[in-house]
């Protein structure tokens, strides 16, 4: 009697965990996210059905890390071979990185592959950016950019609203907010999965046209 | 009178509410790593070292009703204890620590928005030794 009634309780208590297991499994990873973030900084080709989204503060250290581990192999493979749309949403989480978040933002605006050369230089592991100085030092390396218009615009900190509505939509999202966050078509990733992932969808995209 | 009932339940059932434990605390970990994607840090890995397997022996156990394994498992929660308040203590004085999640979370690590994961872990592991120590000596 004793063993029918453990037995019950053991194989019940499991019956419910495994229900919800696949409840929680069904919301979130079988429905991916629609992420309806147009205001990115958009690479690569806007039409593609691969679509990568990254959330990320450019003063943090494990952000800088994706920039300078992963993002340049998939810059080469598919972000200057038109096979992927590549967003980065720029959020301020970090006390004190509006500033350099607008330098990227306005780098972007006059010169995007200037962007990726400004992200280089912020991701080196001996960078010190402490002042806005340290940023216009960065951004003089830079081709393309109007050191004056640069300096102007990012003293009055331009994007400091466009930076905050990031962060309203973003804490919509993803829960708990952290950075940086990846998203592929919808379904959050891990940075060293990426490359992975992406070919398994660009193969299929070939297959199905 | 209560008190004889107590003891008769945890006699009982005790070894069952140990594995409940352990498997809310399993499922807990593992939607906080791979539902809300935050990385667990070296603390929180030998904490599931001594976490995991309880789910399978108490789970066995139950099911076998066999307290006899209690002697073999019950330095599991101990340890993960430990580590839990090892873990606890590091945050607390702001010691450098593993830190779990990515470095750069806006809203701190916690349960519900209430208590740190390393102070709920820590409380778990405690809940699984004293019933595991209890339902060995109320069932003599």
């Amino acid at each position: 009697m004793k063993k029918n009634i453990d037995k019950l309780l053991i194989l019940t208590t499991s019956s419910v965990f495994l229900i919800i297991a696949i409840a929680i499994f069904w919301i979130d990873i079988a429905h991916p996210k629609k992420i309806d973030i147009k205001t990115g900084l958009s690479f690569g080709n806007k039409n593609s059905t691969i679509k990568l989204i990254v959330f990320e503060d450019f003063k943090c250290k494990i952000c800088k890390n994706f920039s300078s581990e992963f993002l340049p192999q998939i810059k080469n493979k598919y972000i200057d071979t038109n096979l992927i749309n590549y967003q980065i949403v720029p959020l301020a989480v970090i006390s004190g990185s509006k500033p350099i978040s607008n330098a990227a933002i306005i780098i972007y605006e006059m010169n995007k592959e200037g962007f990726f050369d400004f992200l280089k230089i912020i991701s080196e592991e001996n960078s010190m950016i402490e002042t806005t100085e340290d940023i216009i030092e960065i951004a003089k390396k830079i081709k393309g950019v109007n050191i004056e218009i640069f300096k102007e615009f990012l003293h009055k900190e331009i994007y400091n609203k466009y930076l905050d509505e990031n962060l309203q939509n973003a804490k919509k999202i993803i829960k708990p907010l952290q950075v940086p966050t990846v998203y592929l078509n919808g379904n959050s990733i891990k940075m060293d999965r990426i490359n992975n992932k992406i070919e398994e969808l660009i193969s299929y995209a070939k297959k199905t046209n | 009178m209560l008190k004889k009932q107590i003891k008769l339940f945890i006699g009982r059932f005790g070894l069952y509410l140990s594995w409940l434990v352990a498997m809310i605390a399993t499922f807990g970990s593992l939607y906080a790593s791979q539902i809300l994607k935050l990385e667990p840090c070296v603390f929180c890995w030998y904490q599931r070292i001594m976490m995991f397997p309880l789910v399978i022996i108490l789970g066995m156990g139950v099911y076998r009703t066999d307290k006899k394994i209690i002697p073999y498992v019950i330095a599991l929660p101990l340890i993960g204890a430990l580590i839990a308040f090892i873990q606890t203590f590091f945050s607390y004085f702001n010691i450098t620590t593993p830190v779990c999640g990515s470095e750069c979370i806006q809203e701190s690590t916690k349960l519900f928005g209430l208590i740190d994961y390393s102070i709920a872990s820590f409380f778990s592991f405690m809940a699984i030794y004293f019933l595991l120590f209890f339902t060995q000596k109320f069932s003599k």
